[in-house]
């Protein structure tokens, strides 16, 4: 072979050796994503942290980045903004979030059933809806309890002129009310209701779920940003599935779960698996067993989208297929 | 003599004497510790977290220390940009005013979603917080120089740059450091403010998460640690402007 019949084979050579090297490297590089969750990590996140633990996401082809947030605003307005490509807000706030056409979609709901609550004392009880007239209770000035409160009342036909409510910014409604300025306060199981349960090692807490008293919403679910759902499908579909099948894990492997989760966070490990436990009375249903995790239903989006229209000024209502999807979840 | 060892012995000895204080009055009332934790079960939580606790002030501090550096050198910029120009100071200064005036912690989200949830946004932060008393008094310094000495230098042929570097900014100096002293706490402020929009690290997250756990014994352990690295760097700050500028007489305060 000539001079220029060497050169083309070995450039040819090396252009190959570079395509085969360049397609491998691509190949093992993962999808980087974002979740930007609703608060800190708290138990209820562990089904995320296990996956990353895992290696399922990986396995799906993706490098995902867990962020603690700083409520479910915050969640939505990551996604919102393509900061993060997946959020874990409250549902509520999401139907009221695409009414004002933020550009997301839910894709997976974890909390089937809405987590708040009336917190009270086992000795002064509020064992029904009923029970709060003549009571003080403390309220948030904002978020999903804030609006849960009136429409709790409303269909249990609470008199909430007899009722004294007073607001409280977030880190007072707890102390408040275990140093008796209020009779009760309301609050998430896992959350508040935790919380006052650990520091009130004398007098019994009790917790009145509304979920139990006709509020039908969902709570907290996986949100995808708009954009990134039409040009990213597969990934949508990965992380929805991986994460599903580690919400499934967690169910039965609770200790594993909350040791992935325990090293991003300062909670202690006990405290983080009490607030699991709360948190799968709402996450482990009978209809999510029987639909299948994370599948959304009509009826529970028109309820949560009812909510957020009556009692927290949604200006219209939205088509369902506007505002969900279950097709990444199949 | 004696009487200065008693002078510095009383801030200590009174200050000690608020914690025991502190630590009988959570005994007697019998105050439940996520109102108010005691000063040793405060201690106990340091000395149990101490590995972590150290890891979340080294990332505050960073903060700080890089926001003070760039408030500082800023804020002198601003200083002297607007007080050699008139058309900067007319243009530049209300801009500066306004950013004071709009409380910074209403502004971090915004920073946020601008930036993303990173260093650049919390820096910004600390920044916004501590830059303008060093621009203030930097200002004040640079405008306070005897007129005489400075027409004395240009009649001597004096460049404008001469009379910069050898009057205006030596004379400034004292002025420039009182700017500094404040500037380092409220750095140390501003990178709290940013850790509570957007860390998840730091004294600053670990207190508002401590706080929604309401586990008051870590927000109290927290806060220690800040007023403790807060102390320290406001001396550190005296100590240079002695270093640097030992001529210059300035009123004890306090002997601190």
């Amino acid at each position: 072979m000539n001079v220029y019949g060497k050169i083309k084979s070995i450039s040819a050579t090396v252009a190959l050796a570079t395509t085969v090297m360049w397609s491998s490297v691509s190949a093992a590089a993962e999808q980087k994503v974002t979740m930007h969750l609703d608060f800190l990590v708290n138990g209820y996140h562990a089904p995320f942290y296990l996956a990353n633990e895992k290696g399922w996401y990986k396995e799906a082809g993706l490098s995902v980045t867990i962020r603690p947030g700083r409520g479910t605003a915050d969640s939505i307005k990551n996604v919102a903004t393509g900061q993060a490509q997946f959020g874990f807000p409250d549902f509520g706030a999401v139907s009221k979030a695409i009414a004002d056409g933020i550009p997301i979609t839910a894709v997976a709901a974890f909390s089937q059933t809405v987590p708040a609550g009336i917190i009270s004392f086992a000795d002064k009880p509020i064992n029904k809806p009923k029970d709060l007239e003549g009571k003080s209770i403390a309220v948030a000035p904002f978020g999903a309890t804030a609006i849960m409160m009136p429409a709790f009342a409303k269909i249990n036909g609470v008199d909430m002129s007899k009722v004294k409510v007073q607001t409280y910014n977030f880190g007072a409604m707890v102390p408040s009310f275990l140093t008796g300025k209020v009779d009760a306060t309301v609050g998430y199981v896992f959350g508040e209701f935790h919380a006052a349960q650990k520091k009130s090692p004398k007098r019994k807490v009790l917790f009145l779920a509304m979920a139990d008293w006709g509020i039908g919403a969902y709570s907290n679910g996986i949100v995808v940003n708009n954009a990134f759902m039409k040009s990213n499908p597969k990934a949508v579909a990965a992380f929805v599935k991986a994460s599903l099948r580690s919400l499934k894990y967690t169910l039965t492997h609770l200790d594993e779960a909350i040791a992935a989760t325990a090293k991003h966070t300062e909670t202690p490990a006990a405290t983080l698996k009490e607030q699991l436990q709360l948190a799968l009375r709402n996450f482990d249903t009978p209809q999510a067993r029987k639909l299948g995790w994370g599948t959304m239903t009509d009826d529970k989006w028109k309820a949560t989208q009812d909510i957020q229209v009556e009692f927290n000024k949604q200006k219209k209502r939205v088509p369902l297929s506007a505002i969900y999807t279950n097709k990444f979840v199949k | 003599m004696l009487r200065g060892t008693f002078d510095k012995l009383l801030p200590v000895a009174f200050f000690v004497g608020l914690i025991v204080l502190w630590q009988i009055a959570t005994h007697v009332l019998t105050v439940p510790s996520f109102l108010l934790p005691s000063p040793v079960e405060i201690a106990k939580k340091i000395y149990e977290l101490f590995d972590r606790l150290l890891m979340h002030t080294w990332v505050t501090l960073s903060e700080v220390l890089i926001g003070f550096a760039l408030a500082s050198i800023g804020g002198i910029f601003l200083a002297v940009i607007t007080a050699h120009s008139r058309f900067l100071a007319r243009t530049i200064f209300p801009i500066m005013v306004i950013s004071q005036v709009i409380p910074t912690i209403a502004i971090a989200p915004l920073l946020v979603i601008w930036f993303g949830p990173g260093d650049v946004a919390r820096l910004t932060v600390v920044f916004l917080i501590a830059f303008f008393p060093v621009v203030v008094n930097t200002t004040a310094g640079l405008l306070r120089v005897d007129e005489e000495l400075v027409d004395l230098v240009a009649g001597l042929k004096g460049t404008r740059w001469k009379i910069f570097t050898k009057i205006r900014m030596p004379n400034a100096l004292p002025s420039i450091f009182t700017g500094m002293r404040i500037s380092i706490a409220l750095s140390v402020i501003g990178a709290v403010v940013a850790e509570f929009v957007a860390a998840n690290a730091g004294l600053g997250y670990l207190i508002f998460s401590a706080a929604t756990n309401l586990d008051t014994v870590l927000v109290f352990a927290a806060v220690t640690l800040l007023a403790v690295m807060g102390i320290i760097l406001f001396q550190l700050v005296l100590l240079s402007q002695r270093l640097a500028i030992p001529w210059a007489l300035e009123a004890k305060e306090g002997d601190a």
